[in-house]
């Protein structure tokens, strides 16, 4: 039987993946890449995502049944959905990487000192290949179960940090020139481009009515509470800004005590805990789809055995700290965006504009309407 | 007669086994039965008495339609001799004719229905299901008066013939269910099924799973109120527990208290409960991380506080817990096994001598207990679950102990998952929460009045959605 999420799934999802790589160091290295206009790169780059899944979205209405893979197959042939493929099972991997990565690097900041990383990829490791292997319907629902908590978490941190610090200015946004708000962009594309694993998923989404405005609703109010998180991080720490590399759990504990709550780094610590869980077996379950398009087959184990032990072979051996991999993907990975940032939503709005073949579309109204 | 001399052979000719003979009219009439297990006063007054005072021909038809004052009585060929007299039914038979009838004044010893000790209600009915299928058959005969409801009966294990009855509503139950339901139940292939939960054994697809996949119930009430929902009930003789499909894991958060009290003060009971499957899950596990790894996240106070009390024990934090843990699990077993008196004994050494002189000894500390002690009380906010969360317990506590708060958010991860793995009769285990299902949150961990429940639980595939059918339609 065909595994199928509902849109409230993928929404969460969506939102999961908004929080997952954008918590902890990311508010460091915008600071550092552009001072205080690190906030417009991060506008612009939340703007350039969500045209990214409303294209994803668009297609997902017009090829119901079919992902990123059967449209590429269907237009350009297997060889190049194949290749496709791999790169994009290459950007994944390494998204699991820089996640494993910032999760040691926040246990060992905040958390336990002491945290190894034998101990956190013995912990990580094994409840994220039980989620891929529990399929991506029973996962979606452990996400969906678990995000009310993730956002409840979420906003009793923001809400303490912003009412101990009042509304106040943060000062001009725009002290880089356009030029290097666009490099900055560049750079930092790795941290954006989440919305990928809905062109991943897309043949296993249900569809439903009002599909876009629910998943938008979600993206959009996630969204609004990452800028408030980064608004106060920048207001809080200004110019030290870049050396805080742990974004949520900083602006947290610096604000402790407030009302009377006592610490509430704890909370923040809840928050992250969870979306790494979340998140890693979203990309687990993203990477086993890409390796079943590309090799053809679907052995759950042999899967699920090779991709630990990249894994382990990259976080163990290659990329054993946060600085060996953020630095590998500052200089390596920007121009990984070319190829999702232009050529798929290049290939996604000929679609739209050229093919003329309707009937998905009709498939998808007609089911819309009974809905 | 030879026949009645065969029929003693076959069982054994075992002492509760009555022949008694008679003439009537010149012929020979012969009663065999289990002196055991029937009734000897409907026995004398409905076959006996009619018997010798009957002056006409005798015949199987004759006696089955004038003369025996039976209710239920049935002519029955050779081969099912054996089968109805060690399924306690009386035989009689007529010289000179191959057949006999068999007629039914059972009797068992059984107890009145009786408020359930494992779900006792303040405000709402008292009543409860016993031992005997046919009590359990009368009550809900009586909750539900309509043609609609349905009751199959089949008869399971080579050698108990245990009755099984399958309750359901035919204008609300989902035909594939009870499809799937009786065919599980034809299925099984053993000597003997003893209860309920030997039941379950055989109609889960994961018996090895640690959580329940079926709901269970000692109440009239709650059966008739899953029934008219559209599930399934399943009642086995010898036990009073009623089994109810398709079950979720949300409906051991409610009781049948709830829908006799304000919505609003079951919402907030239902909050509690929640509150303490977390507690009597987690604490312990999260207690000893704090102690061994996460100390910077507990406020200073806190730290010097517990610092004070656990500086000068001899056992590590780990080994003090599980320890304790131990202790209590034992004092528990002992307190249920034993007779009520000496378990109020073995409480109070349990309880003042091991852990105020624990304490004092320096043995163990007193923020150990009070996690312990916490977290076991928790458990009782959902007793169906207590077996789960005495095992999670353990399982936390380890892992809190080796992998800390990392380690614990990981296996409350699993957990949840491995719960959604579950799909028992196709019915996802944490509806209406995952997945969500809008309708259905009105009586989930929050519930509004029964007045604007209109509409059956859509995560139950029901033939008719909405409350207010007339079922006599």
């Amino acid at each position: 039987m065909k595994e199928q999420i509902t849109v409230r799934q993928t929404a969460c999802f969506c939102a999961i993946s908004l929080l997952a790589l954008k918590l902890i160091a990311l508010p460091s290295l915008l600071f550092e890449k552009s001072s205080s206009s690190g906030l417009v790169v991060a506008i612009v780059m939340f703007v350039a995502d969500f045209l990214m899944l409303f294209l994803f979205l668009k297609i997902k209405q017009k090829y119901p049944d079919c992902s990123l893979y059967e449209i590429i197959e269907k237009f350009l042939g297997k060889i190049t959905a194949k290749i496709l493929y791999l790169f994009i099972f290459t950007f994944f991997t390494f998204k699991l990487c820089m996640l494993i990565n910032e999760g040691l690097s926040y246990m060992q900041d905040v958390v336990d000192e002491d945290c190894s990383l034998v101990v956190f990829l013995l912990t990580y490791l094994p409840v994220i290949t039980a989620l891929c292997y529990g399929g991506l319907k029973s996962c979606a629902r452990t996400c969906e179960f678990g995000f009310v908590f993730i956002l409840i978490g979420f906003i009793i941190c923001l809400f303490l940090s912003e009412v101990s610090l009042g509304f106040g200015e943060i000062g001009s946004l725009f002290v880089e020139d356009a030029n290097n708000i666009i490099n900055a962009c560049f750079d930092l594309n790795f941290w954006f481009s989440d919305f990928l694993f809905v062109a991943i998923l897309a043949d296993k989404i249900k569809i439903e009515k009002n599909m876009k405005r629910k998943i938008f609703s979600y993206v959009i109010f996630i969204t609004f509470l990452l800028m408030i998180l980064y608004f106060v991080y920048f207001r809080l720490f200004r110019v030290t800004a870049f050396l805080h590399k742990t974004a949520i759990a900083d602006v947290t504990e610096y604000n402790r005590n407030i009302g009377n709550s006592g610490n509430i780094d704890i909370v923040s610590i809840l928050v992250y805990l969870f979306v790494i869980y979340f998140q890693g077996s979203l990309y687990m379950n993203c990477l086993k789809i890409c390796y079943n398009k590309i090799f053809g087959y679907n052995n759950i184990y042999h899967f699920l055995i090779a991709t630990n032990g990249v894994l382990i072979f990259l976080t163990y051996f290659v990329f054993y700290n946060i600085q060996k991999i953020t630095g590998f993907v500052l200089l390596y990975f920007k121009y990984f965006g070319v190829l999702l940032w232009i050529i798929i939503p290049f290939i996604y709005i000929l679609l739209l504009i050229f093919d003329k073949e309707k009937k998905y579309d009709k498939k998808y109204k007609k089911i819309s309407k009974k809905i | 007669m030879e026949i009645v001399e065969k029929i003693k052979m076959q069982i054994n000719n075992n002492p509760d086994v009555l022949v008694r003979d008679f003439i009537i009219s010149n012929k020979k009439i012969s009663l065999i039965f289990l002196k055991s297990t029937i009734d000897k006063m409907l026995l004398v007054q409905s076959i006996i008495s009619p018997l010798i005072d009957y002056k006409g021909e005798v015949t199987l038809d004759n006696l089955k339609n004038k003369v025996l004052k039976v209710i239920e009585i049935e002519k029955i060929k050779e081969k099912d001799f054996v089968k109805n007299v060690i399924r306690n039914k009386v035989l009689l038979f007529v010289e000179g004719e191959s057949d006999a009838l068999c007629l039914d004044v059972e009797f068992f010893p059984t107890r009145q229905p009786a408020e359930p000790p494992t779900s006792p209600t303040i405000q709402g009915p008292r009543e409860g299901f016993t031992e005997s299928v046919k009590t359990t058959i009368a009550l809900i005969r009586k909750q539900l008066p309509t043609k609609h409801l349905i009751i199959k009966n089949f008869f399971v294990g080579e050698l108990t013939h245990t009755q099984i009855s399958i309750f359901y509503l035919d204008n609300l139950a989902d035909k594939k269910l009870i499809k799937d339901v009786e065919k599980k139940i034809k299925k099984i292939n053993t000597d003997a099924i003893l209860d309920s939960h030997y039941l379950i054994n055989y109609l889960s697809n994961r018996p090895n799973s640690l959580f329940e996949q079926f709901g269970m119930t000692e109440k009239p009430d709650i059966v008739t109120a899953k029934i008219l929902e559209g599930r399934v009930a399943i009642a086995v003789d010898g036990s009073p527990i009623v089994i109810t499909i398709p079950f979720m894991i949300m409906e051991d958060l409610q009781n049948s208290n709830d829908y006799y009290t304000n919505a609003h003060y079951t919402s907030f009971i239902r909050f509690i409960r929640a509150l303490g499957i977390i507690m009597a899950t987690v604490v312990p596990g999260v207690y000893l991380s704090f102690r061994l790894y996460h100390y910077k996240v507990v406020p200073l106070k806190y730290i010097l506080t517990i610092n004070a009390t656990t500086q000068n024990l001899p056992f590590t934090p780990f080994i003090e817990l599980l320890f304790i843990l131990i202790l209590f699990q034992m004092l528990y077993e002992v307190s249920l096994r034993l007779p009520r008196y000496l378990g109020l004994a073995t409480s109070i050494v349990g309880a003042l001598v091991l852990g105020d002189t624990g304490v004092q000894a320096g043995l163990i500390s007193s923020p150990g207990i009070i996690v312990i002690a916490l977290s076991l009380i928790s458990m009782y906010t959902v007793p169906n679950q207590a077996p789960q969360l005495t095992i999670l317990r353990f399982v936390f506590l380890i892992i809190g102990g080796t992998l800390g708060l990392f380690g614990i958010v990981g296996a409350m991860v699993y957990f949840v998952n491995y719960l959604n793995t579950m799909n028992e009769f196709n019915t996802p285990n944490l509806a209406p929460y995952a997945p969500r299902i809008k309708n259905d949150l009105k009586d989930g961990l929050t519930r509004k009045p029964i007045s604007k429940m209109k509409t059956r639980p859509k995560v139950i595939k029901n033939i008719d959605e909405h409350r207010g059918l007339d079922v006599d339609k």
